[in-house]
């Protein structure tokens, strides 16, 4: 499904290609549009893999290759703050980049223009967490899933005091 | 433990320069309650707090959004 103003395939390659030289693309044979780079927002130099199909995915899927995702020592994947959380192999998560309900990004904006960027970005606040403990950029909602999970079990803990 | 960041152990005590440099940092970055921008350089995604380097015309600003709250991934790929 071709949305109202969407950038085809061939204008995403390009602009990848263009903006992005040390990133490779390919097109693979159901339409998937895939780029493996690498990026250095800050101190370490990571390889990243994204993949989008259009029509079929409403957001391009980010993950870290390597170095791959660490938690903070002693911590937790499930701590790593904005993450698409595969809880079956946490470091295959992929990266929260934008509000999906916000309207931040759509088949019309440039994956090349956008989401580069905040993957450069998610990479530098995440250093920085390591670094602090916190997550320095804006954010909505809950943080990660092990706060998520913290509050359903206060919420739960909460509940059934009022119920006994 | 090494730390993931070169050079720094996270486990060890903090010293005095290293709470300093963390608040050094947490100033520069810290965008949570403020709508500063923060830009990257191209090519290598550099990112850079307009505070700390006066922006070259190579920089540019990323395009405003906000890290969204994480869910259990879905088959699409979206926050389910």
């Amino acid at each position: 499904m071709k949305t109202d103003g969407a950038r085809s395939p061939d204008a995403q390659l390009k602009a990848m290609a263009a903006q992005w030289p040390d990133f490779q693309g390919r097109r693979l044979g159901d339409g998937t549009l895939a780029w493996r780079g690498l990026l250095r927002p800050k101190v370490r130099l990571y390889e990243v893999f994204l993949f989008w199909k259009p029509g079929a995915m409403t957001l391009p899927y980010v993950m870290v290759i390597d170095p791959p995702l660490e938690p903070r020592p002693g911590g937790t994947f499930a701590e790593i703050p904005h993450l698409i959380y595969d809880a079956n192999d946490p470091p295959s998560s992929g990266l929260c980049l934008f509000d999906p309900d916000g309207g931040e990004w759509s088949a019309a904006r440039l994956i090349a223009e956008t989401t580069i960027h905040w993957i450069a970005e998610w990479l530098a606040y995440y250093e920085l967490w390591h670094l602090t403990g916190e997550w320095l950029a804006p954010g909505v909602g809950y943080e990660s899933v092990a706060r998520m999970h913290a509050a359903d079990a206060q919420i739960i803990r909460e509940v059934k005091a009022d119920v006994h | 433990m090494t730390h993931l960041l070169s050079g720094i152990r996270a486990t060890a005590p903090l010293t005095l320069a290293g709470r300093e440099q963390r608040a050094i940092l947490m100033e520069r970055y810290d965008r949570r309650d403020r709508a500063a921008p923060v830009l990257s350089a191209p090519r290598t995604g550099g990112i850079y707090a307009p505070a700390v380097v006066a922006a070259p015309e190579r920089l540019r600003e990323v395009p405003r959004h906000k890290f969204p709250s994480l869910h259990p991934r879905r088959a699409d790929g979206r926050p389910g």
